[in-house]
């Protein structure tokens, strides 16, 4: 079953069309969905994978 | 052989797990026009997304890692992927902030995503690899 602005449908009734975009800082995939019978579109999933992390730089000082 | 100065790894590792190891976190969702970031000492509804099926204060994090060490660097990544199950958020969001429920909501991190907008669906964070090269959060 795939959830739409319809509910939940069978899988058979909803045609998925991916699309990916890449950068240094993340991979984002957009899934549009829309009924086969009709090409109406209703709605869409989002999947993003996390690629750059947040780092700190522990500073030591010095001695005066 | 010469000395070499420099905070210890493990002071880092300790450091970094005592606001995160075994605590209970949560991640929210920020709109894209909101000015959320590090300077937040702590979650925040202003500016926080809306929608059919998301709950103000956002989804809980797995948190099954404990921060880790990998020569000098320690490293912490939450331990499952964070989902919005059949959300609707029409309104562009670019951001996540993970924070301590266990602290009073002390902020852990914020991650921007670039703008995004979900309808009738699930939107998934997936994280990177746990470890001193990838992991989420790193003290260096």
């Amino acid at each position: 079953m795939i959830f739409t602005t319809y509910g939940y449908l069978p899988e058979d009734q909803v045609e998925l069309r991916p699309t990916a975009t890449e950068d240094e800082d993340k991979i984002v995939t957009r899934t549009d969905k829309y009924l086969k019978s009709t090409g109406e579109w209703v709605g869409n999933d989002l999947h993003v994978h996390l690629k750059k992390p947040l780092s700190l730089e522990v500073a030591q000082g010095q001695f005066s | 052989m010469a000395n070499t100065q420099g905070i210890g790894a493990t002071f880092k590792q300790a450091a970094l797990g005592a606001v995160i190891d075994g605590k209970a976190l949560k991640a929210a969702l920020y709109l894209a026009s909101a000015t959320t970031g590090p300077a937040n000492s702590a979650y925040t509804a202003t500016g926080e997304v809306s929608g059919t099926n998301y709950a103000a204060g956002g989804v809980s994090v797995t948190n099954a890692n404990s921060a880790g060490l990998t020569s000098t660097t320690a490293f912490w990544t939450p331990s499952a992927s964070i989902v919005y199950t059949n959300v609707t958020l029409t309104t562009a969001f670019d951001a996540v902030m993970i924070y301590s429920t266990t602290d009073s909501n002390r902020n852990v991190g914020v991650f921007t995503f670039g703008s995004q907008t979900v309808t009738a669906g699930t939107f998934t964070l997936t994280m990177p690899t746990n470890d001193a090269t990838t992991g989420l959060v790193r003290f260096q």
